[in-house]
């Protein structure tokens, strides 16, 4: 019971209690806090009752306060820091799993425009690409970082690694088998502009790369890809059936340990026979891993040295030499000749209307097709060059002076 | 058991209390096994209370119900439940059988509360000596030794178990000593300050008219805002609580009670324009109202009056007996400074400023 507060009076020790413990009712507590409000005596009461509350519950606290504090072992102290470890750990999983992904796509990439680009390439020039003979000769010769580049580093161990298993198995003869089964298919596999072997491959490489030509460009090679699935697929069965050709013929071709090839990746342009009458008797199918011909530069007596000094300045873009003469290509196009093995160069006069994006030596081609396993690679007195524009215009040469322009296959 | 099963068929009735006045209101019934449940729950039959004195003091305490029991026979099980169990009927129950005199009630008391009630009397008082007095001295008030109009009156008599028995013995201990202090203090010899004492220029300000303006704006101000901020106002100006002390008497952190502080201040602030303006003080004048120093206008006792004035009533003989040392001289100036001043910072905990 707590009567209403009247004037003159104050609440007794029971409402006080019951306001401090906070026990009243709303109303009720409304009614002591107006009294206290402008009652002093009040006020007072109740912070010493609650001054005495504080002062007579200091044992939980001083009993904390004098409790020894137990030093947190070591491993407690780390319990939590499996988070940010496991963090860190799927951080660093996640970048590792995208940065193969990201590999495994550009060899996919490569994959689909490789076969369609080795059916352009039918009895065009090659491009050089690391000789796939073992897993330490690809690693002497480290090519520069680039997303084509990186697709044969990331294809040439893996077949290296097959090889070398079978090597240990099956010393001598197994070993040709996989030069020829198990390096060809990744080899064509290989990025157009590394493995193409072909000026159409490389140009669609290019045209995807860095389009020179635009997307009419791409789509026009694309157009000729597909007009020549057929002879692409014959060229594959045709390879299977014949390895054992093929096994014969390349062991029988010596080669240096760090010798730079450059793989023809097949010649089944209609307009350019395979294999040309001068070695009628060997039966190769041009696949990538046994069309192999010496580099343009190399076969030019050209050094990366020698590229760059050309009389503009500017670095060769494509360099092909045949009977002593060598033409060269700079960054913008221009045509220079050099009749010294590449020490003085003189420009020629450029009758296309583009951009000059490649040159070849097509002797070099035919030869490497036909002797190519026997490893002679003797140049033909009569130089012949050919030379692409980034308007799919092809151009021949006799001399690398006067150039004729040529029709493109299929139109 | 054997009582209960005698006076199973009827209610008990309450018998016959010594004050007589208790139970001759209104007989009132208390249900037999509620009887049972509470004498099992309160377990006052550990320290041996009888279970007629149990039912006895029950019958007394159920008398106090609000809204007052049905009669006899009427009442439900469950209200009284809910109302005797709302109580401290433990303490209920031991603090009625020690003014009963029950020697075991004393005992259990004694063994309980001695220790705590000495240590709140030293914490009230500030001072062992002081507080072991007080607590004696409270013992012999508890033990009956007053008597009056020829009967022995304890003061546990008077608890009715709404708060814990040691709440009860605090707050009783602390009105004793503020009552002792407030009768004492005036026999003490000043400080060399005078608290209170009526100021030598009083009357003698320049403008009484806006200072009669302001007082009742003033007024008015602080009777508009509610009760729980006019405590705060009072608590933290007035009586210079701190913010903790404050939040502690009303459970609340004191955080709350600075914003609370805050947010009442910037109202009684803004009223206080209002009831300037409508008293006919222009915007302008009723700034510099506001912006007046309130030491020149020595508002001090003025401002004392006015928040102790709203009933006055209860409150004109406290002022001739307030504690010297529970209102300092500074508390109007820092009160009326928060009212007065138009730059209001934060509410500052007492305790931390003053380190």
């Amino acid at each position: 019971m707590n009567p209403t507060i009247q004037p003159g009076m104050h609440p007794d020790a029971e409402s006080l209690t019951a306001f401090a413990e906070q026990l009243l009712p709303a109303a009720e507590r409304e009614e002591i806090l107006a009294h206290m409000s402008t009652c002093s005596r009040c006020r007072e009461v109740v912070f010493l009752a609650q001054q005495a509350t504080e002062e007579d519950q200091p044992v939980p606290v001083s009993a904390a306060a004098d409790a020894p504090i137990k030093p947190r072992t070591s491993w407690l102290n780390w319990k939590w820091t499996w988070i940010p470890a496991a963090a860190c750990a799927g951080l660093i999983g996640f970048a590792v799993v995208h940065h193969y992904q990201g590999v495994a796509t550009e060899t996919q990439t490569a994959a689909k425009v490789a076969p369609t680009d080795s059916l352009q390439a039918v009895g065009t020039p090659k491009t050089e690409i690391q000789k796939p003979v073992s897993q330490n000769e690809s690693k002497q010769t480290k090519p520069a970082k680039s997303p084509a580049v990186v697709t044969e580093r990331e294809i040439v161990p893996q077949t290296s690694r097959r090889d070398e298993a079978k090597e240990q198995e099956e010393r001598k003869p197994t070993d040709q088998k996989d030069m020829v089964l198990g390096g060809a298919a990744p080899q064509l596999a290989q990025a157009p502009g590394a493995a193409g072997g072909s000026i159409h491959g490389k140009m669609a490489a290019r045209a995807k790369s860095a389009p020179i030509g635009g997307p009419s460009a791409t789509n026009q090679f694309q157009q000729q890809n597909a007009a020549n699935q057929q002879n692409m697929l014959q060229q594959s069965q045709n390879a299977q059936a014949d390895s054992a050709n093929k096994a014969v013929n390349a062991p029988s071709v010596p080669r240096a340990e760090s010798e730079t090839v450059t793989v023809q990746a097949g010649t089944v342009i209609p307009t350019q026979p395979a294999a040309t009458p001068a070695a009628p008797q060997v039966n190769v199918i041009p696949t990538t891993e046994q069309n192999e011909e010496v580099s343009l530069a190399d076969a030019a007596g050209i050094s990366k040295k020698q590229k760059a000094s050309l009389p503009n300045g500017l670095e060769a873009l494509s360099v092909a030499s045949d009977a002593g003469r060598t033409i060269a290509l700079d960054t913008k196009g221009a045509l220079f000749l050099s009749e010294d093995g590449g020490k003085h160069w003189k420009p020629v006069r450029t009758p296309w209307t583009g951009r000059a994006v490649l040159v070849r030596s097509l002797n070099t081609a035919e030869k490497g097709n036909a002797l190519g396993a026997l490893g002679a690679m003797k140049v033909s007195p009569t130089p012949k060059f050919e030379l692409v524009t980034d308007d799919l215009q092809s151009w021949v040469s006799a001399d690398g002076n006067t150039w004729t322009l040529q029709p493109v296959p299929g139109k | 058991m054997a009582y209960l099963r005698v006076v199973d068929a009827a209610p008990i009735q309450p018998r016959g209390d010594r004050d007589g006045a208790e139970t001759q209101a209104a007989p009132i019934a208390v249900h037999p096994a509620l009887l049972d449940e509470l004498w099992q729950e309160c377990g006052a039959g550990s320290w041996g209370l009888e279970r007629a004195e149990f039912d006895r003091i029950v019958l007394l305490a159920a008398q106090g119900q609000k809204p007052p029991p049905a009669p006899a026979g009427t009442a439900l099980k469950e209200q009284q439940g809910t109302f005797l169990r709302s109580l401290k009927l433990a303490d209920l129950v031991l603090a009625k059988a020690c003014a009963a005199g029950n020697d075991r009630a004393w005992e259990h008391f004694m063994a309980q509360y001695g220790q705590p009630l000495t240590r709140a009397a030293i914490a009230i008082s500030g001072s062992e000596t002081v507080g072991r007095d007080l607590a004696d001295a409270f013992y012999a008030e508890l033990f009956g030794l007053n008597i009056r109009d020829g009967e022995r009156k304890c003061p546990l008599d008077s608890y009715r178990g709404r708060g814990s028995l040691l709440g009860w013995l605090r707050t009783t201990l602390a009105q004793r000593f503020v009552d002792h202090y407030r009768r004492t203090y005036r026999e003490q010899a000043l400080d060399g300050e005078v608290h209170d004492a009526p100021s030598s220029e009083v009357g003698t300000d320049p403008e009484p008219g806006m200072l009669a303006s302001l007082r009742e704006a003033v007024k008015a101000a602080l009777h508009n805002q509610p009760a729980e901020e006019r405590f705060l106002l009072a608590a933290y100006y007035v009586d210079e609580r701190t913010l903790a002390e404050i939040g502690k008497v009303l459970h609340v952190h004191e955080a709350t009670i600075s914003r609370r502080l805050r947010r009442a201040t910037d109202a009684v602030r803004k009223q206080l324009m209002r009831n300037l303006e409508k008293g006919g003080m222009s915007r302008k004048a009723a700034e510099e109202a506001l912006g007046t120093d309130p030491r020149d206008l020595d508002l001090k006792m003025d401002l004392r009056k006015l928040l102790q004035s709203k009933e006055p009533g209860p409150f004109k003989e406290q002022e001739a007996s307030k504690p010297a040392t529970a209102i300092p001289a500074t508390a109007e100036d820092s009160f009326a400074n928060a009212m007065l001043s138009d730059t209001h910072g934060p509410i500052e905990d007492k305790a931390k400023t003053t380190g």
